[in-house]
C-alpha cells in the first residue's frame, strides 16, 4: 500500500529483516512480502544523500524498526545529547514502530570502539544502565527494548544473572526487551551455561522483539569460541531455542540480521520465511505489538 | 575490586593499545579459555570492523597496495585515529594524508591522490540535499551585470587536482579486481565530484573551467571567477561552462549584490 506520509506504524508479529544498501533497488523493484524492516540509525545520520532517500520510499511501503548501535547505555559516563538528538530526529522522521538498543557500551571519552562491549553485572552498573534508559525514552518520548548481548567473557565481581539484570531494567525503567535467540545461545557456549535455562528466565511479558542471526565458530586455546559475526545463515540449534521461545512466550516480530558476506536478498527471504513458519505454528499468546507508551 | 568507572576505563585503554592494565587482568574471569583469549575476541572486533569499514571507503586503494598491506596500514591508522562518533560514515577522513605520510607507501606516489578521490566520492554520496538551479534562472540576471554575480555550489560538490592521472586509475579498478597492466601517461587532472540525485559522478575538467569553479567555491563573483579562469586558460569560454555546470546540477543559488543606488541609501 502507498502512502505520501509515514505515521505510526506497529511492527506485525512477524519476520522482518535487516534493510542493506545492497538490496535498496531489488526491494523497491519487487517489493517482496515481508513484514518490516530494521536499520542501524546510524547509518541514516549523515547529511544527506541517497540513504535516506531509499529509506524514505522502503518506510512507505514497511514498518520500520530504529536499531541503535551507538547510545553506549552501559558507559559509565553520561550519555552524548548530540547523538541522542539526531536519534530523535530519525525518530521523527521516520516513525518506527520499534526503536531498540543494547546491554552494552561502546564508547568512552573521545573514542568510539564501533563494538558492543561487555558490561559488569551489578548493583552499580543496574542503577547506571537504569538511568541511561530511562533518560532515552525521556528524550524520545517513547519507550525503547534492550538487546540482551552475546557474550565471550565474564566479570569476577559481577553479582546478578543477566536474564535478571534485563528484566531487572525492564522493571525500573518501562523498557521492554529486546530478545537475541543467537546471542544468547552464542554466549551460553562461550560462558558455560545453558542457553534454555537462561531464554527461560526472561520474562515473557516483556519481551518485543526477537533477533536472529547466524554465527562463527572459531579455536581459541584449543577451544571452541562462538563469534556472532552475523554473516551466516542461523544455526540449526538457534532454530531449536527459537522454536522454544515462540511456544512459551507466543509469536513477536522477528528480525533475521546479516551483516558482513552479505547474500542476495533471496536467502535473506528464505531465512524470513523459515521464521515466519515457527511464528505461525505458534499459539497465539503474549502481546503481538509493542505499545510505544 | 574496581568500581565501573575505572573497569572500563582499562577495558577502553586495553582494546587500543593492547597492554592489560592489573585492574582489567584481575577482572575477568580465566577458565579452559584464558582471560586474555578472551578480552582478544572484543580487541579484533574493534580493529576488524574499523578496518573493514576503511576497506569499504577505499576500495581502489585497497586493490593497489594489496589487501595485506591495506589491511596492516589500516591498523595503524585506526590506532593511530579510532573514531570519536558512532556514525561511521565520517570515519577515514584523514586517512589520504596518512597515507601520504606513509614511508612504506613510497613507491605508489599517487596512492593518497587515489585516496582523496574515493574520500570525496564518498563524501558526495552522503552530503546535504539541495534543489539545483536550471539553467535558466540566470534569465532574469541582466547581461551587463553579470559579472557581480554569486552562485552558490551544490553541497556534495568536492574538486581536486592531482598530477597523476587518478580518476582513469579509479576507472580501471571500478570493476572490484585489478585491471590488466596498462601505461598510463604522467598526465595531471583537475577533478569535479558531485552528486544528482542518487548518483556520484566524476567528471574531468579543463583548466579553465577548474579554476573557474574553484573561484566559486571560494565565494568570488562569476566576474573574479572569470578572471580566474581566463588566467588559466586564455581561450575560456564562459558561456558554454557555465551551460555545462547548470547542467549538471552545480549551483543551487543564485544572488545579485544589491545595486548601487540601493547600497547607499
Amino acid at each position: 500500500m502507498q502512502r505520501t506520509a509515514t505515521p505510526f506504524e506497529p511492527i506485525p508479529a512477524r519476520a522482518g529483516i535487516g534493510l542493506k544498501a545492497s538490496h535498496y533497488r531489488e526491494i523497491l523493484e519487487s517489493s517482496p512480502d515481508l513484514g518490516w524492516f530494521e536499520v542501524h540509525p546510524e547509518n541514516y545520520m549523515g547529511p544527506g544523500g541517497a540513504p535516506n532517500r531509499y529509506l524514505e520510499a522502503i518506510r512507505q511501503r514497511y514498518p520500520l524498526s530504529l536499531h541503535g548501535v551507538g547510545l553506549s547505555l552501559g558507559s559509565s559516563e553520561a550519555l552524548k545529547r548530540d547523538h541522542l538528538a539526531k536519534l530523535r530526529a530519525l525518530v521523527r522522521r521516520y516513525e518506527p514502530g520499534l526503536v531498540s538498543e543494547h546491554l552494552a557500551w561502546s564508547s568512552l571519552g573521545s573514542t568510539h570502539f564501533n563494538d558492543l562491549l561487555p558490561v559488569p553485572l551489578t548493583r552499580e552498573t543496574l542503577d547506571c544502565v537504569c538511568e541511561h534508559v530511562s533518560q532515552t525514552q525521556d528524550f524520545l518520548k517513547r519507550r525503547i527494548l534492550i538487546e540482551n548481548p552475546s557474550g565471550y567473557l565474564s566479570f569476577r565481581h559481577s553479582e546478578i544473572p543477566e536474564p535478571e539484570f534485563l528484566a531487572q531494567v525492564a522493571e525500573r525503567t518501562g523498557c521492554g526487551l529486546l530478545l537475541d535467540v543467537n546471542n544468547a545461545y552464542v554466549s551460553a557456549c562461550n560462558l558455560g551455561f545453558d542457553a534454555a535455562a537462561y531464554l527461560d528466565a526472561v520474562p515473557a511479558r516483556h519481551v518485543g522483539e526477537i533477533h536472529l542471526a547466524g554465527h562463527t565458530v572459531i579455536a581459541e586455546d584449543g577451544h571452541e569460541l562462538r563469534i556472532d559475526d552475523h554473516g551466516a545463515r542461523v544455526a540449526t540449534a538457534v532454530w531449536a531455542q527459537y522454536e522454544r521461545v515462540v511456544k512459551r512466550i507466543g509469536p513477536r516480530p522477528t528480525l533475521i540480521e546479516w551483516d558482513t558476506r552479505i547474500p542476495p536478498l533471496s536467502t535473506l527471504l528464505q531465512e524470513a520465511e523459515l521464521a515466519d513458519g515457527v511464528l505461525a505454528s505458534a499459539p497465539s499468546r503474549g502481546r503481538k505489538h509493542v505499545s510505544v507508551a | 575490586m574496581s568500581a565501573w568507572p575505572e573497569l572500563q576505563a582499562a577495558f577502553a585503554d586495553y582494546l587500543l593499545h593492547g597492554e592489560q592494565a592489573p585492574a582489567l587482568a584481575a577482572g575477568v574471569r580465566s577458565d579452559h579459555i584464558a582471560a586474555r583469549s578472551r578480552l582478544l575476541v572484543h580487541r579484533n572486533n574493534v580493529f576488524s570492523s574499523l578496518i573493514d569499514a576503511l576497506a569499504e571507503l577505499y576500495p581502489v586503494v585497497a586493490q593497489l597496495v594489496g589487501e595485506r598491506f591495506f589491511r596492516s596500514v589500516a591498523r595503524e591508522y585506526v590506532r593511530t585515529h579510532p573514531p570519536s562518533d558512532p556514525i561511521l560514515l565520517c570515519y577515514g577522513e584523514h586517512f589520504p594524508d596518512f597515507l601520504q605520510q606513509l614511508e612504506a607507501a613510497r613507491a605508489v606516489p599517487y596512492l593518497a591522490d587515489v585516496a582523496r578521490l574515493e574520500l570525496a566520492r564518498h563524501q558526495a554520496y552522503h552530503a546535504a540535499d539541495a534543489e539545483s538551479l536550471p539553467v535558466r534562472a540566470l534569465g532574469g540576471v541582466p547581461q551587463a551585470r553579470l559579472g557581480e554575480l554569486w552562485l552558490g555550489l551544490h553541497p556534495s560538490i568536492r574538486l581536486l587536482a592531482s598530477d597523476y592521472p587518478v580518476s582513469r586509475i579509479c576507472e580501471l579498478h571500478a570493476g572490484g579486481s585489478p585491471p590488466k597492466p596498462v601505461t598510463l601517461g604522467r598526465e595531471s587532472e583537475r577533478l569535479l565530484v558531485i552528486r544528482q540525485h542518487y548518483d556520484v559522478e566524476t567528471q574531468r575538467l579543463s583548466l579553465g573551467a577548474y579554476a573557474l569553479l574553484s573561484s566559486l567555491a571560494e565565494k568570488h563573483t562569476l566576474g573574479k571567477a572569470f578572471e580566474a579562469a581566463r588566467a588559466a586558460d586564455p581561450h575560456f569560454d564562459l558561456g558554454v561552462q557555465l551551460h555545462d555546470f547548470f547542467d549538471a546540477g552545480a549551483f543551487v543559488d543564485l544572488r545579485m549584490p544589491p545595486t548601487q543606488e540601493t547600497k547607499h541609501d
